[in-house]
């Protein structure tokens, strides 16, 4: 599939995701043994993202599944469709069949609604799909034990129909926030990878690779602000798809230089708590935007400069 | 088969034994698949090596800083012989990182302490006084009907939170949604003669409970009412387990068991040697975590400390310490003695640090202010 650690890379970033030596290493190394990637990071630093890019790269299906609190078999495996069962016991009997004979196969695989587990384990395409199991620190114990299952032998048994194995293993993103810490049993499963807040020249290149159209002093301002921002004691610092949004909004109000005045009515892209916007004062606004402006300067000047910190 | 030469393993295993004994767990599955790995990305290049090392042997965020110096250590040949740690590397490290301690720089198994070994130097340094402090409190002053009417009330809460609903849910009776899986499988064969059905409900399970008390000076004017409380909880609770701390955590749930509550206090204060001491809850809360994390937080544990938050400890550690056991407890509940006075505000440094990281903060000043724990634990 990838023949080196610097291919992840290069097929990455043709996705458009900016992927750090350690992030590409460990995908290089999930999709060469086999073994799921767990992924946790501060929300909105692009965790969900990677599996995207992984099933873009690959092309093939990315099949996701939000976890929640009891979250069980009939949502994540499988649910019998009832309706489709009762309607077929009706017109059987409309139709005079043996009374022994009916309903005898409703517990076929025809009558099977297939959840996202199932759906990446039958999958058919020529590559192997890239299964999502979004945070799954949401879930609880019973579905971590569930899981630890399915992830070792990638196959599952249905009590009607028998034991049903993966046609290829799927590639495995797991992503938490860190609401929990999950069981060892289940990390030991998987790869590790801690996502952090992205590098001055990360950030940079992601918001460029994403947002091709935007303006080059736009941008480094964008960055520059929101990379000063995250240094705050915030109870939310924005992640890169925060930067991602404001530049995208600045984008669509045709801005192409920050203003404390604009900051103002944009923060809410920004920070997403009233006491977090609370905390930015008008004067702490305008001196902001004069730094990121004078990043801005200085970069227009000496491209790469704006890393400074 | 992995065909990584013997000397090269050797230096490979000796790094993971090194990192295993400064705490971060490897595995002989996780060694075989790092070679299995190196294999694939081999060592030309630094970058990649530690890229590749990180990504196998790395499951948690809070091993990464550990992991980076124990690399950079033993990488550059800058290993420290082994030798067995003096007394001035006991607790925390002066840097401020309580985990990224001296303990990390060493090859040789078996170059840490022993547990015995370090609680008995632990004991050493805190020269706080063992007298049996307990025995002086006049347990004879608790009426009766005092005693009585603390179980009552203890006994309602606990029926709140010894149970919860899982989201799970199971064949019942009395439940209102209908399980058509089960309907329809008892069903197949009656055709049109009627159909019965089959109700499910969520699954009621049961709760583990930590009680961890305070017991430093400032929480003395309260001591009846917290042994009262520890007790009266232990004995109709079996799932619950009692700590208590002022400058250490003790775990003492052995000692309340099935015995009378003077029996029980005579143990305790035996077993416990800093009572009425000064308080350092982070240390306290670091220790638990690192203890019993598994054992008895988890998931499903509810946690309820009872203290008045005042801290001479470290905010920092506190902090750190609040968070990690926050996000392994289910529920993190915070009963304050200080609560009952109007005037109180939660203004005390060690208060004002844990806020964050609890789920109910509430007045436990006496049994009644504790109908309120009731009503909000009615309504999670």
């Amino acid at each position: 599939m990838f023949t080196s650690i610097e291919h992840v890379e290069q097929k990455l970033e043709e996705q458009g995701y900016i992927a750090d030596k350690t992030l590409a290493t460990t995908v290089f190394l999930s999709l060469s043994l086999g073994k799921p990637i767990f992924l946790e990071g501060e929300p909105g630093v692009g965790k969900t993202e990677i599996a995207k890019a992984m099933s873009a790269i690959l092309g093939s299906e990315l099949i996701r599944l939000q976890c929640y609190e009891g979250l069980d078999t009939s949502t994540a495996l499988y649910e019998w469709n009832y309706t489709k069962q009762m309607l077929e016991l009706r017109i059987e009997e409309a139709r005079g069949t043996d009374r022994e004979k009916i309903g005898s196969d409703i517990f076929s695989e025809e009558y099977l609604l297939k959840r996202p587990l199932l759906q990446a384990l039958q999958a058919t395409g020529d590559q192997p799909p890239v299964l999502l199991i979004d945070e799954v620190d949401r879930s609880d114990e019973e579905f971590e034990a569930f899981l630890l299952e399915i992830l070792s032998d990638f196959q599952i048994t249905i009590p009607e129909l028998g034991t049903i194995k993966a046609n290829k293993t799927p590639v495995v993103v797991l992503t938490s926030n860190r609401t929990r810490e999950l069981h060892d049993a289940l990390k030991r499963r998987c790869l590790y990878h801690w996502i952090d807040y992205p590098t001055p020249e990360k950030e940079m290149a992601i918001v460029k690779a994403r947002l091709p159209e935007v303006e080059d002093k736009l941008a480094v301002q964008v960055c520059r602000f929101i990379q000063q921002i995250r240094e705050w004691d915030l109870y939310k610092r924005p992640g890169v798809a925060e930067t991602l949004d404001w530049a995208m909004a600045l984008m669509a109000l045709n801005v192409t230089d920050l203003s404390p005045e604009l900051v103002s009515e944009t923060v809410g892209c920004v920070l997403k708590y009233k006491g977090d916007v609370e905390t930015l004062s008008p004067d702490q606004i305008s001196e902001l935007v004069g730094d990121a402006k004078k990043s801005a300067a200085m970069q227009a000047v000496l491209p790469g400069h704006y890393v400074q910190k | 088969m992995i065909k990584i030469e013997r000397s090269i393993f050797g230096h490979i295993s000796a790094f993971t034994h090194t990192l295993h004994d400064a705490g971060v767990m490897v595995d002989p599955g996780r060694l075989m698949d790092y070679c299995r790995s190196l294999e694939l990305t081999g060592f030309d290049d630094r970058e990649t090596f530690y890229a590749t090392s990180k990504a196998i042997l790395i499951s948690r965020q809070d091993d990464i800083a550990l992991f980076d110096r124990v690399f950079d250590t033993f990488w550059s040949g800058k290993l420290i012989p082994s030798q067995k740690r003096d007394s001035s590397d006991v607790l925390e490290t002066e840097d401020g990182d309580p985990d990224v301690g001296d303990k990390t720089i060493s090859v040789q198994e078996g170059t840490l302490p022993n547990e015995s070994e370090e609680l008995g130097r632990e004991s050493e340094t805190q020269g706080y006084s063992s007298e049996e402090l307990l025995m002086k409190r006049n347990l004879a002053t608790l009426s009766e009907a005092e005693l009585e009417e603390a179980l009552r009330i203890t006994q309602q809460i606990v029926e709140l939170i010894a149970t919860y609903r899982s989201r799970r849910k199971i064949s019942d009776k009395r439940g209102r949604e209908i399980d058509f899986r089960k309907m329809l499988r008892r069903n197949v064969l009656r055709g049109r003669d009627g159909i019965e059905l089959y109700y499910r409900n969520r699954r009621i399970k049961k709760t583990r409970l930590v009680l961890l008390c305070d017991i430093s000076g400032s929480m003395e004017a309260y001591s009846r009412f917290t042994i009262q409380f520890m007790c009266a909880l232990r004995h109709v609770l079996p799932q619950l387990d009692v700590a208590v701390f002022s400058t250490r955590m003790t775990v003492i749930t052995d000692l309340l068991d099935r015995v009378g509550v003077e029996e029980s206090l005579k143990r305790v204060s035996e077993a416990v040697p800093d009572w009425s001491g000064g308080t350092d809850i982070g240390r306290c809360i670091r220790q638990f975590n690192n203890h019993f994390d598994r054992t008895i937080a988890h998931g499903k544990t509810v946690a309820i400390i009872l203290s008045d938050g005042w801290d001479l400890g470290e905010s920092g550690l506190m902090r750190q310490e609040m968070q990690h056991l926050h996000r392994n407890v289910h529920k993190l509940i915070w009963l304050n003695p200080l609560l009952g006075d109007v005037e109180y505000q939660p203004v005390c440094k060690g208060m004002r640090t844990a806020m964050p990281y609890i789920d109910h903060f509430m007045p436990a000043h006496n049994l009644e202010s504790l109908a309120a724990l009731a009503q909000t634990l009615r309504s999670a």
